[in-house]
C-alpha cells in the first residue's frame, strides 16, 4: 500500500508542480536577477539576437564581464543540512523515514539550491477532508484545489549550452550545443472535476492524466554574420544572422495515458478500481543514426544615441530528421479482462518500426529596448523561448563604485515577479547580488531567492 | 485491492495539492459498511429463543465487518470521534441497555472481540412498549484505538447486552441509525 501511495504521490506532485518550474528559466547571473530577470548587456543579448555580435558596448558601461561565477551561498546551505556522507539516509530523500516530506523535494527539485531560498514560498496549510461512505468518496481541498492545473501545463524550451566559435571582419564560425526539451501534462476532465471541483467519484469512470514528452539534443555548426550595415558609431543599424547545420545526436518523444477505472461501485466488489496505463514512444538513441537538418538565427538591432532597439528571432526553420526512429508501445493493466489473473503488462515495437522521424525546433524570439543617459540604463524585453512569454522591465543606476538594480517580470505563468539588487566593482572584479520573487514553488505565494556572483571584466 | 482505491484517490489529491501542514480530516459513514449488511440491527434475545425473563441478561454481537480506509502510513492521528444513535425498537418490557463498540485491524471474531470496547454506550436504561433513540457520542478514542486508523483496512465489531428491569417478558431489536467517524491526521501521509 505504502509504496503505490508514495509513489502515485510523487508523480502527482511532480505533474502538479512543473507548471510552476519552468516559470521564469535559469538565471545564475546576481546582476540578470536583480534586474527581474532583464539582460542588458550584450553577453545575453547575442543568445537571441545574432546583430549584437556587432554591437558595441554602450557608453556608460563599464565594459562586459569576462565570465560571471554564481557563488553558490545556497549549496553550501543545502550541503550543511543534507551532508553528502549520510545522503541515503536522509530523511528528506528517504520515503520509509518518518521525517520524508515529499512537499519539501519537489520544492527542492522545482528551486534547485544554487542560491539562498531567504524567505520560502509558504506551502498551502488549509485542511483537507475527505468523505469516505461504503459506496461513496469525495475530496474538499479548500484553497490547495486551486492549484490543481485546469489546462495543460509542463517545462519545456529550448537552449544552447555550448556557443563557441571565431570571428573575421563579421564572419563567424563555430558550432553550438543545442537541447529541445518539452514535457506537458494534462488532467482528465473526471479527475479534474474531483479534484478541483470537489465532485464525488463515480463508478465505471475513469480518472486519468495525459502526459507528452520530447528530448533531443545535439550541436550545429555554423556560419554567421554581424556587422553595421547603415550608419555610423552615434547611429547605426546591425544585423546579424546564422545559419546552422543541426546534427541531432539523441531523441526521445513519448506519449502516454495514464489512470484508474472504477468498478461498479466505488468500494465494494472484487474490484473496485483498475489502474492502467499505456504509453508510445519513438527514439533514436545515443549511437544510433544522427538527425540532420538546417536553421538560421536572424537579428536586427538600431542604436540611435542613449537608445537601443533590437528583434532577433531564432532556430527558423530548424527541422530535425531522425533517418532511424524505433517505436515502441507500452501497456499496463493490474489485471486480466476477467479481472481474476495476474497484472498484464508489456512492451512491443510498432510496425513499421526504424521509420523516419521530424521534429521541430520550437522559434524563440527576443524584442529589448534600452535606454542609457549618463550612468543610468533602463530597458524592458519580451522573450519567448518556446514555452511562454515573460517580459522584463528594469534598469540600473551606477553610482561611483556601486551599482544598483531593479526590475518588474511578467512571467510564463503570467504573474509579476519583483527584482531587485546591487553590486560593487573594483577594477576587474566585480561582486553582485540580486533578489527576486518567484512563483516557482507549490504555492500561490511568492518565496525570495538571493543571488550572489562574481563578475571577471 | 478497496485500500487501492482509496489510497490513488488520496494521493492524487493530498499531495497533487501540496498537502502542506494542513491537517487530513477524513469523515467516514461507518454507518453505510453496516447497513444492508444485516448487522446493523441485533435482535435481542436472538431469534428464535424466547422472550428474556425479569431480571436476566442476555448478550450478543454481529460478525465484525469491514471498513476501508486510506492508510495513513507514519501520520499522526490526532483524534478519532465517533458519533452517531441507536434505537431500541418496540421493546416488550422496559431495561437496560449496554452497547459497546470495537475495532481490530484483524477480521477475527476473537481478535475484534478479544480487546477492550473502543466504546461503550450505557447502561441507559429504555420504557416499554416504545423505540428508544440512544446517542453514541466519543470525543477522542483511546491512542491504541486511535492508532488502528492508520491502517488500511478496519474491523468493527458491535456488542449488545441488555437486562430485563420489567415484569414481562422483554424482546426487541438494537438498530444502528447512525455512525460516523471523524479522523483527524496530522499531514504525515508518508
Amino acid at each position: 500500500m505504502r509504496t503505490p501511495f508514495v509513489g502515485v504521490g510523487l508523480a502527482a506532485l511532480i505533474v502538479g508542480g512543473a507548471a510552476a518550474a519552468d516559470a521564469q528559466g535559469w538565471v545564475t547571473d546576481a546582476r540578470r536577477i536583480g534586474m527581474g530577470g532583464l539582460g542588458l548587456d550584450q553577453s545575453s543579448l547575442r543568445r537571441y539576437n545574432a546583430a549584437y555580435r556587432a554591437v558595441p558596448a554602450r557608453s556608460g558601461q563599464h565594459g562586459q564581464p569576462k565570465l560571471t561565477i554564481p557563488i553558490p551561498l545556497g549549496l553550501i546551505q543545502f550541503f550543511h543540512d543534507h551532508p553528502l556522507s549520510n545522503i541515503s539516509n536522509d530523511p528528506a530523500f528517504n520515503h520509509d523515514s518518518a521525517g520524508f516530506n515529499p512537499v519539501e523535494l519537489l520544492n527542492t527539485f522545482l528551486n534547485p539550491p544554487l542560491f539562498l531560498e531567504v524567505k520560502k514560498a509558504p506551502t498551502p496549510t488549509n485542511d483537507v477532508v475527505f468523505g469516505i461512505g461504503k459506496d461513496s468518496l469525495r475530496v474538499n481541498l479548500g484553497q490547495t484545489a486551486k492549484l490543481v492545473p485546469e489546462d495543460q501545463f509542463g517545462i519545456g524550451g529550448s537552449s544552447r549550452p555550448l556557443d563557441a566559435g571565431f570571428a573575421i571582419k563579421g564572419v563567424r564560425i563555430g558550432v553550438m550545443g543545442w537541447l529541445h526539451e518539452d514535457v506537458g501534462f494534462t488532467v482528465g476532465d473526471t479527475l479534474l472535476g474531483f479534484l478541483r471541483d470537489s465532485q464525488p467519484a463515480r463508478p465505471r469512470t475513469r480518472y486519468n492524466i495525459l502526459g507528452d514528452g520530447t528530448i533531443e539534443t545535439g550541436f550545429a555548426p555554423s556560419v554567421g554574420y554581424a556587422g553595421r550595415i547603415v550608419g555610423d558609431s552615434a547611429t547605426a543599424l546591425y544585423l546579424g544572422g546564422a545559419l546552422h547545420y543541426y546534427v541531432g545526436l539523441a531523441y526521445g518523444h513519448v506519449t502516454g495515458d495514464g489512470g484508474f477505472t472504477t468498478g461498479d461501485s466505488i468500494f465494494t466488489g472484487p474490484t473496485p478500481v483498475k489502474p492502467d496505463a499505456r504509453a508510445l514512444t519513438s527514439y533514436s538513441k545515443f549511437g544510433n543514426s544522427v538527425g540532420h537538418g538546417f536553421g538560421g538565427d536572424v537579428g536586427l538591432a538600431l542604436v540611435t544615441g542613449p537608445i537601443e532597439l533590437g528583434i532577433g528571432v531564432n532556430d527558423i526553420g530548424a527541422t530535425i530528421t531522425w533517418p532511424d526512429t524505433r517505436r515502441d508501445s507500452a501497456f499496463y493493466r493490474d489485471s486480466t479482462a476477467a479481472h481474476n489473473g495476474p497484472p498484464v503488462r508489456y512492451s512491443t515495437p510498432v510496425l513499421p518500426n526504424h521509420i523516419e522521424t521530424k521534429t521541430k525546433l520550437p522559434v524563440s524570439y527576443l524584442v529589448n529596448l534600452a535606454y542609457t543617459v549618463g550612468k543610468t540604463t533602463l530597458g524592458a524585453d519580451v522573450l519567448n523561448n518556446g514555452r511562454g512569454t515573460t517580459v522584463h522591465v528594469g534598469g540600473e543606476q551606477r553610482v561611483g563604485v556601486i551599482v544598483l538594480r531593479g526590475g518588474v517580470a511578467r512571467d510564463q505563468r503570467k504573474r509579476l515577479e519583483l527584482g531587485w539588487g546591487g553590486g560593487l566593482r573594483f577594477g576587474g572584479l566585480g561582486l553582485d547580488v540580486g533578489f527576486w520573487t518567484h512563483t516557482n514553488s507549490l504555492s500561490n505565494q511568492r518565496g525570495i531567492t538571493m543571488a550572489t556572483s562574481l563578475s571577471i571584466y | 485491492m478497496k485500500a487501492k482505491w482509496l489510497g490513488l484517490a488520496l494521493a492524487s489529491a493530498a499531495v497533487a495539492a501540496g498537502c502542506g501542514e494542513g491537517r487530513a480530516i477524513f469523515n467516514v459513514d461507518v454507518y453505510s459498511f453496516l447497513q444492508g449488511t444485516g448487522r446493523d440491527t441485533l435482535r435481542l434475545p436472538p431469534d428464535p429463543l424466547p422472550p428474556l425473563l425479569p431480571a436476566t441478561t442476555v448478550t450478543d454481537s454481529v460478525t465484525p465487518i469491514a471498513v476501508n480506509l486510506p492508510g495513513a502510513g507514519s501520520s499522526i492521528v490526532d483524534t478519532v470521534s465517533l458519533s452517531g444513535s441507536l434505537d431500541v425498537t418496540n421493546p416488550t418490557s422496559s431495561g437496560s441497555l449496554s452497547y459497546q463498540i470495537f475495532f481490530a485491524s484483524n477480521p477475527s471474531p476473537a481478535a475484534v472481540y478479544g480487546g477492550a470496547p473502543a466504546l461503550t454506550v450505557g447502561p441507559a436504561s429504555f420504557p416499554a412498549a416504545t423505540t428508544t433513540s440512544v446517542p453514541i457520542s466519543a470525543p477522542n478514542l483511546a491512542a491504541p484505538v486511535r492508532d488502528l486508523f492508520k491502517g488500511s483496512a478496519l474491523y468493527i465489531g458491535i456488542r449488545g447486552t441488555i437486562s430485563n428491569t420489567g415484569a414481562t417478558g422483554l424482546k426487541t431489536t438494537l438498530k444502528l441509525t447512525r455512525l460516523q467517524a471523524r479522523i483527524v491526521l496530522q499531514d504525515k501521509f508518508f
